[in-house]
C-alpha cells in the first residue's frame, strides 16, 4: 500500500496520511516527523547510577563510519538530575570509530539519573553525506543510540546494555510525545522472589507523566511521577510473576537491574524490560 | 510485525568445564496496547508454540507447548537433546495446527491487539550454575524471508581482555526456507587495515559461536562484514572467576539513522564497508 502511495503522492503527504492512520500510538509529534533534516541530531535517554564501581559509554562515531577513516569529533554526555533538571556536560574529544569512554564522577544524591548523547565536529553530517553522493537531505537525521557499560563491583568485568529510545534533540527541543490515550506495556520478564529488582524510568517527553506498576501476580498497584527529562526507580522484593506499566507514553520501557550494584556475586544483570 | 523466537545456544566453557545453558521465557501477553476505558479486551486467547529443529532437510516438530494467557513458558536447551549450536525455534501461533515436518518454517501469529508500536519479543537467557543474563529479542519474520542480504558489526561491546574474561560473538540466522544451510563467509578486519582480514565460517539456519582472540588488540574493535546473508549479532562475556555474565545485541547500521529517508544513508555507510 505505502509503495503504491509513493509512486503518486508527494512524500510528506503520505506521512500525513500515516500518521492520522496511526495517531493513538504516534512517538513523535506530526511536526517532529515531517520536519527533520540533517541538521538535526537526536539522542537516546541512557541511565546513569551511582552506586556503580564504573560505568563506561560506547559511543559510535557516525561521521568516522561513514567515510571509513578517523575523524575527530566531540562526544558530549548531558546529565539531568532526578527531577529533569540541567546539572552538568562532559566532552569527549576522539577520531576513533567507536570511543569507550570512561564517564567522570557526577555529584548527586540520587541513586540513578539520566543522560544524552550528542556529536560536535568540525565537518557537518550534512556536508559529509553530501560529499558521499547524498542530494535529498530531508527525512533523514543522526540518531545517536550508543550502549552503556555498567560495572556492578569489580572493575574488570561490565555488563552492557543499548540505548533506550529517547528522542531528545540537541538543541532541547524535546521530540517524544505523550499520547492522549494510556498504554499498556508488559514485558517479556519473569520476576523471581529470590532476587532483587531495580526498575529505572526516565522521560524523554516535554510533560510531567504517571506511571501506573501493575503487579499482575497479587493485584498490587503503586504510581510513580516523572518530570520531564526525570528519572525515578522503584525496588522490588519478593515477588515472582510478571509485571505491566500503564502510562501516555507511547511505550514505556524501563531499565532494570537485577540484584543492582554494589554486587560481587556475579548475579547481576540489566536489560531494558 | 510478528516474530520467532529461538533458544539461544549452549556454551561450553573449556576453562570452568561447564556449560552456559541457552533458554527462552515466553508470555502469553500482548507486549504493548492501549488501555480501553470502555469494552476493554481482556486477553483470552491460548497460544500454541511449536518447537522445530533442523532434521535433515526439513523443519521437524519436535513438540507443542499451550501457554494460556498471562502464564510463562521458559524451554530451556538443558531438557532437550539438541546439538550445542543447531538452530531450534519456537513458532507462535492461536490455532494448534503445526506440520510435522514442513521445507518452510510457518508464518508466526502476531500477540498484538492494536498499532501499539512494539517488536514482539521473548526472554533470550544465558544460564551457567545459579546466575543467569537475558536480553529481550526475537527473529522477525520479514528477515528470516529474506533471499538475500548483507551483515555488518563491531565486537564495540566485548569486554576488557584478560584471561579472567572470555568473550564471544554469537551470529544467529533463521531463514524460513529449510534448504538454506550452507556455509556463510563472514570476513574480519580491524576497520584501520581493511585489507588485511580473517575469515570463518558461520552457517545460514544455526548459531555460529565465535571466541574472540586473548591477543587481539582491545583498543580496536573489530568489523565482521558478510554480503551473504545477514545475522542477529549477540555479544556474550564471562567472568571466569565471579561467573558474571553479560549479554547484549549490537544495534544494525539503520539505527544510526531516523527518518523516512534514513535507508539513503544507511546505503552509504554499508557501501563502506561491505
Amino acid at each position: 500500500m505505502k509503495k503504491i502511495l509513493k509512486k503518486y503522492l508527494p512524500n510528506q503527504l503520505i506521512q500525513y496520511l500515516f500518521y492520522l492512520r496511526n495517531w493513538e500510538h504516534n512517538i513523535y509529534s506530526l511536526n517532529t516527523q515531517i520536519n527533520i533534516n540533517l541538521d538535526t541530531n537526536i539522542s537516546d535517554f541512557f541511565i546513569w547510577g551511582k552506586e556503580f564501581s564504573k560505568i563506561e559509554f560506547v559511543a559510535e562515531n557516525l561521521r568516522a563510519l561513514l567515510i571509513g577513516k578517523n575523524i575527530e569529533v566531540f562526544h558530549i554526555l548531558r546529565f539531568f538530575s532526578e527531577e529533569g533538571e540541567f546539572i552538568e556536560e562532559q566532552k569527549f574529544s576522539s577520531s576513533k570509530f567507536f570511543e569507550r569512554i570512561k564517564i567522570n564522577p557526577i555529584k548527586t544524591e540520587s541513586k540513578y539519573i539520566s543522560f544524552t548523547h550528542f556529536v560536535d565536529s568540525e565537518k557537518s553530517l550534512k556536508k559529509i553525506l553530501e560529499e558521499a553522493g547524498l542530494i535529498e537531505s530531508n527525512d533523514i537525521c543522526e540518531q545517536n543510540r550508543g550502549y552503556t557499560i555498567y560495572y556492578p563491583g569489580n572493575k574488570n568485568f561490565g555488563c552492557s546494555v543499548h540505548g533506550n529510545f529517547g528522542g531528545i534533540s540537541k538543541n532541547k527541543f524535546i521530540r517524544s510525545k505523550t499520547n492522549l490515550k494510556k498504554h499498556i506495556y508488559t514485558s517479556v520478564y519473569e520476576y523471581n522472589k529470590n532476587s532483587i529488582y531495580e526498575i529505572v524510568f526516565n522521560n524523554p517527553t516535554a510533560k510531567t507523566i504517571s506511571i501506573k506498576i501493575l503487579f499482575n501476580n497479587s493485584k498490587g498497584e503503586m504510581i510513580l511521577e516523572l518530570p520531564s527529562l526525570g528519572t525515578k526507580f522503584f525496588k522490588v522484593k519478593n515477588y515472582s510473576g510478571s509485571i505491566s506499566f500503564e502510562s501516555n507514553l507511547p511505550i514505556c520501557r524501563p531499565l532494570l537491574f537485577k540484584n543492582p550494584a554494589p554486587n560481587f556475586e556475579g548475579n547481576f544483570d540489566v536489560f531494558h524490560s | 510485525m510478528s516474530s520467532y523466537f529461538p533458544i539461544p545456544p549452549t556454551i561450553w566453557i573449556e576453562e570452568l568445564s561447564l556449560n552456559i545453558f541457552g533458554s527462552t521465557t515466553f508470555l502469553n501477553v500482548p507486549n504493548n496496547r492501549l488501555k480501553r476505558k470502555i469494552f476493554e479486551n481482556s486477553h483470552k486467547n491460548i497460544i500454541y508454540l511449536g518447537l522445530y529443529c533442523l532434521k535433515n532437510n526439513y523443519w521437524s516438530l519436535i513438540n507443542v507447548y499451550t501457554c494460556r494467557p498471562y502464564e510463562f513458558l521458559e524451554i530451556s536447551r538443558k531438557n532437550l537433546n539438541i546439538n550445542n549450536e543447531s538452530m531450534i525455534v519456537l513458532v507462535p501461533k492461536k490455532k494448534n495446527e503445526f506440520p510435522q515436518e514442513t521445507n518452510n518454517l510457518p508464518k508466526p501469529d502476531a500477540l498484538r491487539i492494536d498499532n501499539s508500536p512494539v517488536a514482539e519479543r521473548s526472554s533470550l537467557n544465558f544460564t551457567i550454575n545459579n546466575n543467569t543474563t537475558s536480553y529481550q529479542g526475537e527473529y522477525p519474520f520479514e528477515m528470516a524471508s529474506l533471499k538475500k542480504s548483507t551483515f555488518l558489526t563491531f565486537d564495540i561491546l566485548r569486554s576488557s581482555l584478560n584471561k579472567k574474561v572470555i568473550n564471544y560473538i554469537i551470529f544467529m540466522n533463521i531463514l524460513r526456507d529449510s534448504s538454506f544451510q550452507d556455509d556463510v563467509i563472514i570476513e574480519i578486519f580491524k576497520p584501520s587495515d581493511m585489507k588485511n582480514n580473517k575469515k570463518i565460517i558461520a552457517k545460514k539456519n544455526s548459531y555460529t559461536v565465535h571466541k574472540l582472540s586473548e591477543i587481539d588488540n582491545f583498543n580496536e574493535p573489530n568489523v565482521y562484514k558478510s554480503n551473504q546473508c545477514s545475522f542477529i549479532p549477540i555479544m556474550f562475556s564471562i567472568d571466569l572467576d565471579s561467573k558474571q555474565l553479560s549479554v547484549e545485541h549490537t544495534h544494525p547500521p539503520s539505527e544510526l539513522f531516523f527518518g523516512s529517508n534514513k535507508f539513503k544513508a544507511v546505503k552509504i555507510l554499508k557501501k563502506q564497508w561491505i
